[in-house]
């Protein structure tokens, strides 16, 4: 199937579900429901424009699964845990640890930046914003 | 004996720390925890009491913004916090009626601690001068000769909107009523004339250009005294309307804070008000400094709250 | 006339003046050349600090603030291909190609030149037309409102490039998107699914540090993987000192003028329409240009008109914001408003009456918004220098910080996690659409207007009892009206002829 029609689809899917079934579950009154249900108009039919009359050339394809899994997925997930972890303890150690361990997903190996990352960064963030604006970054358990 | 010795030291040593730490609040800076964005009247007004406040409290204020979500986030944040008296919400009670209007429970008064107000934002109903309307009587019989064609803003205040609307339903006028995303916007609006008059609160634009006699001051929706217009009819003590929005500007503690603490706080604030200097600053931005205990405060708003279901099913059936 | 501009004089020649607005370009240029944080995040940081200064070198400091991190949100825009602020977002268009193409310091000097010009027009606007501009701002109510956002969101869907379903497409998702919150008339919550923190609608700050930032993060550091593993660096060549490739000439400086003029003129209109926001100005500047352009095709592979058209409507939207705000006693955008709050704590009130009763304030003012813009070409100029060795950086360690500050970043508005939790699930959001190949900028135009446009609609409706006939009567909204329609069917025209004439 050609993606500019998979596209179409998958939009066309999501705009009935938002008509269907999350506009009358989130607004109170027509009033209140009438542009969404325009806006849902204006992705619903080029959608369906899509779905219907594809381009005969097909588009070099942007996604790439392996890469996804490899480079994006990682990354995603440990800023997932950087921010629970973040919520619990407090900014600077969750930031110390997410530092090293997203420089080791996206492939650095040399230890002078390892070393230099955090402190710089950590450091700076420190001094500027805890230290100099008295902005309070969240605390938790440890800071 | 030997036991029952060191027992006893302990005891000693453990109640002396304990009055000492008493007496010692505050012992570190202070949070006040605002629940909208900077450069609003409620931060201003908090940020200019807190300068005083800190002299009082002889600790520094940390004053973060904790905006977004009609100021119940950041209210639920304190109320959240360890009822040590460091965290504090302010000004705290605009959260009450937001949580009503956003369809979430209405809060239990009884579920924290409330420690005082510095001063009473009201709302008040202004028109441009070159109206030919210049009291709420007149501009009465101007919307009953005009019915349909008078357009009334509101300037970020749903509950103000809500007084109007049951205003008109009581009184059979005819207007329309038009919702602002701010004061600012709504007076921008009022002074090109593209509405008739605008609900606004105290110490915003509008006001500030009612004060220099660009605009004239209708109606006071609230129960306060207006600074510079003490002959302003008030809805609720002067014209006998049943409903009436008025919000106490206070400082409210968690849950669980120690009576000292919380009598700490009030007596600062108490204090910090009856510093001239504070109250004429606070004056001429056009704010309303009143002090009133937490006691006060707290059935105050009590009666409030009372008023805004009933406002809104009288509001509803006549719909 | 003449005393005050004396009294001026002497309020201007403080040396608290200079240093407070330097420290406010410098500091304003770096945290905008940081993706993730921005010139409103360092208002928002400093202004509890401004409270301690006097008015004028509190001003000094924001107005600093706001200028220099405008230009500053230009610099990654051109070396990183991530934009530092979001109003940087158009320059990434034709900035991160000049300097693929090795011309990354004639690319950084265009935007300093094109940011200063305009930013000094637009300032001389403010000051020699700020009541005549009032008068015009007064004069546009809800339904001129809705017809100007209108016109802009419909040329904006329209000229989006590529194919015109993705471009409606990403249209609707922003409409879509400046829905949640609540009601803007009846105040009823609507698509909070549950989370009262969505009650005042999505934070902007956070939603675009996601979008331009963090997704931009895991695009790159994909491209960066694929490319390491294939040995083929796409690394951007730095320009040489002292070469063409490094410095704008005069020739390319007067090619520039032109287009600096036109976005001038578009981003100070936006400016005095409260709220439409920098962005759009730049946007809009950059589709004028393109139209006028000898050799559109050149726009969006690195045309310099292109950086010129997007710098200049951005930075001229600030001078014409500050008007209501002078001359009404009412902020224009974020930084008025923090403005506005300085002036309150002071116990001045502006307003009408403000130009009358402090006048020399009021001059004072205006000469530190010159001197803003003379600090932010000499401190640019000295950034524009270091910058680009800023590429010098591992790309491993920019992605990692840029992370880090994408939190900061969306935190610190609201001291919120919830924030940054939008901040996360739109970098996810951004992710998709560039996989998608929907357009990113269209979809953040289409949300900031969005909002507006159905506030202004249904206020204008409920003025008229309901009546469409509104927005005919008055003239100057029929007038972008009509201009909208005749813009929308010349384009449906050009569109169904390209079609036939294709097909053989």
């Amino acid at each position: 199937m050609h993606i500019d029609r998979l596209t179409g689809l998958g939009f066309l899917v999501f705009s009935a579900l938002l008509w269907f079934v999350v506009i009358p579950a989130q607004t109170e009154g027509p009033d209140e429901a009438f542009v969404p249900r325009l806006s849902v108009l204006v992705i619903a039919i080029p959608a369906l424009i899509m779905l219907l009359r594809a381009p005969r050339t097909n588009p070099a394809p942007t996604f790439d699964p392996a890469l996804f899994l490899r480079v994006s997925v990682p990354i995603i997930l440990l800023f997932l845990v950087y921010l629970v972890a973040l919520a619990r303890i407090g900014f600077f150690l969750p930031s110390f640890v997410f530092i090293l361990c997203s420089l080791w997903l996206f492939g650095e190996r040399r230890k002078k930046i390892f070393l230099l990352t955090p402190l710089i960064t950590l450091g700076g963030i420190y001094i500027l914003i805890v230290r100099l604006l008295q902005f309070e970054l969240p605390r938790g358990m440890l800071f | 004996m030997n036991k029952l010795l060191s027992m006893l030291l302990a005891g000693t040593v453990s109640l002396f720390c304990m009055g000492q730490a008493q007496a010692a609040f505050p012992e570190k800076p202070l949070n006040v925890i605002v629940a909208y964005a900077p450069g609003g009247t409620s931060d201003i007004s908090v940020r200019m009491l807190a300068k005083k406040l800190e002299t009082i409290m002889g600790q520094p204020l940390v004053i973060t913004n904790k905006g977004g979500g009609a100021g119940v986030p950041g209210f639920e944040y304190v109320m959240k916090a360890k009822p040590d008296g460091y965290t504090i919400s302010a000004p705290a009670t605009p959260a009450f009626s937001a949580s009503i209007f956003l369809r979430k429970k209405a809060y239990d008064l009884n579920e924290m601690s409330f420690v005082g107000t510095y001063m009473i934002n009201d709302r008040i109903l202004l028109t441009r001068t070159d109206r030919p309307y210049k009291t709420w009587e007149e501009f009465k019989a101007y919307i009953k000769a005009n019915p349909g064609k008078v357009s009334i803003g509101s300037g970020a205040s749903q509950e103000a909107l809500e007084v109007l609307r049951s205003v008109a339903i009581k009184e059979g006028l005819d207007v329309n009523f038009v919702m602002y995303k701010s004061g600012g916007e709504a007076s921008a609006d009022l002074i090109g004339g593209h509405i008739d008059a605008c609900e606004l609160g105290v110490g915003t634009a509008g006001y500030q250009s009612a004060r220099q006699g660009k605009l004239n001051i209708l109606l006071n929706l609230g129960t306060g005294a207006i600074p510079d217009f003490p002959n302003v009819p008030k809805l609720h003590a002067d014209l006998g309307h049943p409903f009436y929005t008025s919000v106490p500007y206070a400082f409210i503690l968690p849950k669980g804070t120690p009576e000292d603490i919380r009598a700490t706080w009030e007596n600062a604030i108490k204090l910090a008000l009856q510093d001239p200097e504070l109250k004429d600053a606070m004056l001429k931005a056009g704010f309303s400094p009143s002090f009133m205990s937490g006691q006060e405060t707290k059935t105050f708003c009590q009666e409030e709250l009372k008023i805004i279901p009933s406002m809104l099913e009288f509001n509803k059936k006549a719909k | 006339m003449f005393e005050s501009l004396m009294t001026a004089l002497g309020m201007v020649l403080d040396w608290q003046n200079f240093f407070w607005s330097l420290f406010g370009v410098t500091f304003g240029i770096i945290v905008g050349a940081i993706p993730g944080l921005s010139d409103t995040m360092a208002i928002v940081l400093l202004l509890p600090f401004t409270y301690y200064l006097g008015p004028i070198p509190s001003i000094a400091m924001l107005m600093g603030l706001s200028k220099g991190g405008n230009f500053g949100g230009s610099i990654p825009a051109i070396l990183f291909n991530i934009p530092g602020t979001p109003q940087a977002m158009i320059t990434t268009f034709d900035g991160y190609p000049l300097a693929k193409q090795g011309k990354s310091g004639k690319a950084l000097k265009t935007a300093l030149f094109a940011s200063v010009t305009a930013d000094t027009a637009s300032d001389l606007v403010l000051i020699f037309l700020a009541a005549p501009v009032a008068m015009v701002a007064l004069r546009i109510g809800p339904p001129e409102y809705s017809m100007i956002l209108l016109f802009s969101l419909v040329i904006i869907s329209l000229a989006a490039g590529g194919s015109p379903c993705r471009g409606l497409i990403s249209t609707g998702i922003g409409l879509l998107l400046a829905t949640v919150g609540c009601d803007p008339e009846i105040g009823t919550p609507r698509f909070n699914f549950g989370f009262i923190e969505l009650a005042d609608g999505i934070s902007i700050m956070p939603m675009a540090i996601g979008l331009l930032a963090f997704s931009e993060v895991l695009l790159q550091a994909e491209r960066w993987y694929k490319d390491r593993n294939n040995k083929t660096h796409d690394e951007i060549t730095l320009s040489r000192p002292g070469t063409d490739a490094d410095r704008l000439t005069p020739a390319e400086m007067k090619l520039c003028l032109p287009t600096i003029a036109r976005s001038t003129l578009i981003g100070s209109f936006v400016g005095i329409v409260p709220g439409i926001g920098t962005t759009v100005g730049a946007y809009l500047s950059y589709i004028w240009s393109r139209k006028k352009s000898p050799y559109p095709e050149k726009f969006g592979n690195g045309a310099l008109e292109g950086i010129a058209a997007s710098e200049a409507g951005n930075n001229a939207v600030n001078g014409p914001n500050l008007v209501p705000l002078l001359t009404l006693g009412i902020p224009g955008n974020l930084a008025a408003a923090l403005i506005l709050g300085g002036f309150m704590i002071k116990g001045l009130v502006p307003g009408p009456q403000f130009m009358e009763s402090n006048a020399p304030m009021l001059y004072a003012l205006f000469a530190v918004l010159l001197i803003s813009n003379l600090y932010t070409l000499v401190v640019g100029g000295i950034f524009v220098h270091y910058a680009k060795k800023l590429t010098r950086i591992p790309k491993t360690v920019l992605f990692s910080c840029v992370m880090l500050f994408s939190f900061i970043g969306s935190y610190v508005n609201n001291s919120s996690l919830f924030d940054v939790g939008v901040m996360f699930v739109f970098g996810l959001v951004g992710y998709l659409f560039a996989k998608l190949r929907l357009s990113m900028p269209t979809m953040i135009v289409a949300f900031f207007l969005g909002s507006l446009l159905e506030h202004k609609m249904r206020q204008s409706l409920l003025i008229s009892r309901g009546d469409w006939t509104i927005f005919v009567d008055r003239p100057i909204a029929l007038c972008f009206l009509a201009m909208t329609v005749f813009i929308t069917l010349f384009y449906i025209v050009r569109l169904t002829r390209g079609r036939k004439a294709a097909r053989p």
